[in-house]
């Protein structure tokens, strides 16, 4: 690794480490107190600089009482090897925490924040996860903390899902998937769209902006949320800053027209600023490309493949994309197949075939691993390529035909849901590994 | 008063509140902090602390973010020295139960803390070393040693 690249790596680990911090929106009023409850500041430390001996040997004093007791209360600042479950109450939000600038580049119609009628707000006091739960979709918004969109509740984990609490659910909400963009701005959708702001202690329903039929992807990142609706002519994106509800639609030619088929699906992966939109409707349809902040039209891969495809990237250049080749064109049927690009999806070249069956989605923590949620007859499973798809290895199987949320939060730890249509099965796994290995979540 | 023009001059522009200059700036602070220290907990109290220290003097300042900042990076290094004096005294830490981040962040844990400091105001904050060496009262050429031995000690680590 030379120089540049540390400092690429570095900038980048700083950014999104730094980016899991947000300010408590009461973090004033704390000041007041606390400021009130201290000495006058000056005093304070006047006083403590001609006694810093003494202050040094009642430090070593209250550290020997750590050892004592196992349990470390000096200043009540050292912190635990495991992380406590943080209340639900100190998870807030700021609205000036998140940058909107991701939302400025597209100039649109501000199809204003419709937060509407229904809302729901029951109590904010954590719980275990009710027995039985069963995942749907899964959201991490750090390498510890991370909700999961269940039928009986949304539960919630700060320690990378060792353990788990309850939020409130969404009883008369219709959704199916889930997505935070931080520990407090979360967004519930499919076919309906509800919002929260205070990390799902409550939430509201907004109205799709722009919108027939719902919304077909959403994903957040940079400060902003980007969702994907239909006009009742083609799917645009509409885009908010992650703290508000006011959605700007792209205009102009920053739209994918309607496929042939009957059930279009929409693919939204971000990368920072960067993004990728694509359609698939039996084919792969047409696509979209978020440059600097701004939705511009993109040829996808797999364009003229006759089958449909999903993609994922691992940096702003880097992206993959799995194409099931020939299945709605004239034989034959080559199959599923690994395209690859290193200029953020202008061109793709063909890295050979994925086994292991039709690919329901793709995802890459870093260049040349990737990894493929597979169906074929049986069980979904998921196959890694650790070299650039070169060679192929099933990591994991499970119960379950479709393969939802597949992604990673770092280059090490990633989660896929498998689950069932019907919705009455689902199981949520877990790498800590860079995909090598996969383990199933217990909520209990 | 009126200009030679016959135009009222603007009033000359008032520092902004304290309250202003901590909600513009407690965030940000919060964020550097954190990257000091690897621990939220202490970041939130250290910036507390800080601006604490700050308000008697803020209408005085002639660069209050600037002083702040110093402020929190000395914070963060005291902070750092406070928890070696009392590492020796603490109880193992439990294994397999730590939060995980990726090597670059694990390996910044085990910097010194200046150069810690020095690649996180560097590389997050885009300072110059003029204005890291404000922040660590230090020489610049005492900046530039320590961002290439924090370097070298992260690549030493990721690389062994």
């Amino acid at each position: 690794m030379n120089d540049d690249e540390l400092i690429d790596r570095l900038r980048r680990t700083l950014r999104d480490e730094a980016t899991q911090v947000h300010a408590p929106p009461d973090g004033w009023e704390r000041f007041q107190r606390r400021a009130a409850g201290a000495s006058p500041a000056r005093s304070r430390w006047v006083v403590a600089a001609p006694v810093a001996a003494l202050g040094l040997a009642a430090a070593i004093v209250a550290a020997v009482l750590v050892t004592s007791n196992g349990t470390s209360t000096t200043k009540g600042r050292t912190e635990l090897a495991t992380p406590a479950a943080r209340p639900a109450t100190t998870a807030a939000a700021s609205a000036s925490a998140t940058t909107a600038a991701a939302a400025a580049g597209n100039a649109g119609a501000a199809a204003a924040p419709a937060p509407t009628a229904p809302t729901f707000a029951p109590s904010a006091s954590a719980a275990n996860v009710p027995p039985g739960f069963t995942p749907r979709s899964v959201t991490f918004v750090s390498p510890t903390e991370g909700f999961v969109l269940g039928a009986s509740a949304v539960a919630h984990t700060v320690d990378a899902g060792r353990t788990w609490t309850a939020l409130p659910a969404l009883p008369h909400a219709k959704v199916s998937e889930l997505r935070f963009a931080n520990a407090h701005d979360g967004w519930a959708w499919g076919p309906e769209l509800w919002a929260t702001h205070d990390g799902g202690h409550s939430w509201h329903q907004l109205t799709v902006p722009g919108g027939e039929g719902g919304v077909y992807a959403l994903e957040a990142a940079a400060g902003a949320v980007h969702m994907v609706v239909f006009d009742g002519q083609a799917f645009r994106v509409a885009t908010a800053p992650v703290a508000s509800d006011a959605f700007s639609v792209s205009l102009g030619a920053a739209a994918i027209p309607v496929g042939a088929g009957p059930v279009p699906t929409v693919q939204l992966v971000l990368q920072g600023r960067t993004g990728w939109a694509i359609e698939v409707d039996r084919t792969v349809v047409g696509g979209l490309r978020l440059v600097d902040g701004a939705w511009q039209p993109w040829t996808p891969p797999c364009l003229t493949g006759n089958g449909p495809a999903v993609i994922a990237a691992s940096s702003a250049t880097e992206v993959v994309a799995a194409c099931d080749e020939g299945v709605w064109g004239p034989a034959p049927q080559t199959g599923e197949r690994l395209w690859v690009s290193h200029d953020g999806g202008a061109t793709f070249t063909g890295a050979g075939p994925i086994p292991g069956g039709h690919a329901l989605a793709v995802a890459s923590p870093s260049a040349g691993t990737i990894v493929a949620a597979v169906q074929a007859a049986g069980p979904a499973a998921l196959e890694a390529t650790f070299d650039a798809g070169a060679t192929w290895s099933q990591v994991s199987t499970a119960a379950g035909v479709d393969a939802a949320d597949l992604g990673f939060t770092t280059a090490t730890q990633g989660v896929v849901v498998f689950r069932t249509p019907a919705g009455d099965g689902g199981t949520l796994q877990i790498t800590r590994d860079g995909g090598r290995t996969w383990r199933e979540v217990a909520f209990s | 008063m009126m200009s030679a023009m016959g135009l009222a001059e603007p009033p000359p522009l008032a520092p902004p509140r304290f309250e202003d200059f901590y909600r513009a700036q407690y965030e940000p602070m919060l964020r550097l902090a954190y990257l000091l220290t690897g621990s939220r907990a202490a970041a939130e109290d250290l910036v507390q602390d800080a601006f604490i220290r700050v308000q008697p003097r803020y209408p005085a300042l002639n660069s209050p973010a600037a002083y702040l900042r110093r402020t929190v990076t000395n914070a963060c290094y005291s902070w750092h020295r406070r928890r070696q004096r009392e590492e020796a005294y603490r109880p193992a830490p439990v294994e397999g139960a730590a939060p995980e981040h990726d090597d670059v962040w694990d390996a910044l844990a085990k910097l010194a803390p200046r150069r810690r400091a020095a690649l996180v105001l560097r590389y997050y904050l885009d300072l110059s070393e003029a204005d890291i060496a404000a922040a660590l009262g230090c020489r610049r050429g005492t900046v530039k040693s320590l961002t290439h031995r924090g370097l070298a000690d992260l690549k030493d680590v990721l690389e062994p």
